[in-house]
């Protein structure tokens, strides 16, 4: 993983993102110097960026689409597009995250819009189990996760894409910024509003969900 | 809406649970975005064959594998012998999918080398180079 970096949130009108601030890492094993090595013909580093940053890209297009069939072809692209534009990765200039993040989420939003009008059913999200006072705590993991997926998919597009890199990839709020190319202010208004929505949502479950087991 | 603190805070619960159960993409699109990596390289490769490295002044270090592509002629058979580029993105992506399968197999699957560790078989590790690059890079 890249090294933590302190980020600002501006972005050019180019495709590709500009953190200010971020470094070249020093660590070879970092997302900038596999990629770096990858353009070069490294098939060693197209293997760690693909364990690596597959996942992530993956997580995000499920949480986002709600669909794990359009998010597979979803990570997939947005992967092709990294490795077809490693040449031209300056090193140091942003985050590799940042602009696979930027690819997922625009790549998402065309998803959507070419499904607008075919709400996302119910059906097509998994349904919270019903959860038993005595459930494994896996199987309450699930329950929860799968019911936070539910509650997600009501929620507006931009909501929601601010919510899951915010609260399930643990991103930094400039991070945020440039991967979704508005202002710091807009992120933490859309991640607030949309954590009230969720909260208003999943009030109803908690004993459904065996919540009030601690 | 709700807009109480306390409500928030419990959907902390729901955010761990999320991440303790983050969906993890299939091996079959690991195994895809492998084989797009290595058409991705291949195509690279095949692009600095047709410059001829003395005459664009670069080293042959620059130029993987070309004293092998250098000779077009060679080459042209190879790839028709695949059936032209698709039967070579073909094989480009089961070799993929096999490297990767070699490096990460699937939780349910035993992992070749701790058996052979395990079992006390001899083996030897540097037969081959192929062999020997792949565990000098495996990750501990």
């Amino acid at each position: 993983m890249d090294g933590s970096e302190q980020m600002s949130g501006h972005t050019t009108g180019s495709s590709d993102p500009v953190v200010t601030g971020a470094l070249p890492s020093d660590d070879p094993e970092s997302d900038d110097a596999l990629l770096v090595r990858f353009a070069k013909g490294d098939r060693v580093a197209a293997h760690r960026l693909n364990t690596r940053l597959t996942p992530r890209a993956f997580a995000v297009a499920v949480r986002v689409l709600g669909d794990r069939a359009e998010a597979e072809d979803v990570a997939q692209e947005a992967m092709l597009r990294l490795w077809r534009m490693a040449p031209n990765w300056e090193p140091g200039a942003a985050r590799v995250t940042t602009w696979l993040y930027r690819v997922t989420m625009n790549l998402c939003i065309d998803v959507r819009r070419r499904s607008r009008g075919r709400s996302v059913g119910l059906d097509e999200v998994p349904e919270p189990e019903d959860g038993a006072r005595d459930v494994p705590a896996q199987l309450q993991d699930k329950s929860r996760a799968d019911a936070l997926q539910v509650a997600l998919m009501q929620l507006p597009d931009r909501q929601r894409q601010a919510v899951v890199l915010r609260h399930l990839e643990e991103l930094a709020n400039p991070e945020i910024s440039a991967i979704m190319e508005i202002s710091v202010e807009a992120v933490e208004s859309l991640t607030a509003r949309g954590k009230r929505a969720l909260a208003a949502l999943l009030a109803g479950q908690h004993a459904e969900l065996g919540y009030n087991d601690g | 809406m709700a807009d109480t603190t306390h409500e928030i805070d419990e959907l902390t619960a729901f955010f761990d649970a999320a991440k303790r159960e983050a969906p993890r993409p299939a091996m079959t699109v690991l195994a895809q975005v492998a084989a797009d990596a290595e058409q991705v390289q291949s195509s690279w490769e095949s692009a600095d064959a047709d410059i001829d490295p003395e005459q664009a002044g670069v080293t042959a270090t620059q130029h993987r594998g070309s004293a092998w592509f250098a000779d077009s002629g060679i080459w042209q058979q190879f790839r028709a012998g695949l059936g032209g580029w698709a039967g070579l993105g073909g094989l480009a992506t089961a070799c993929a999918a096999g490297v990767w399968i070699g490096f990460s197999p699937p939780s349910q699957w035993p992992d070749p080398v701790g058996i052979m560790i395990q079992s006390g078989v001899e083996v030897d590790y540097f037969e081959s180079e192929e062999t020997a690059f792949l565990l000098s890079v495996e990750e501990g």
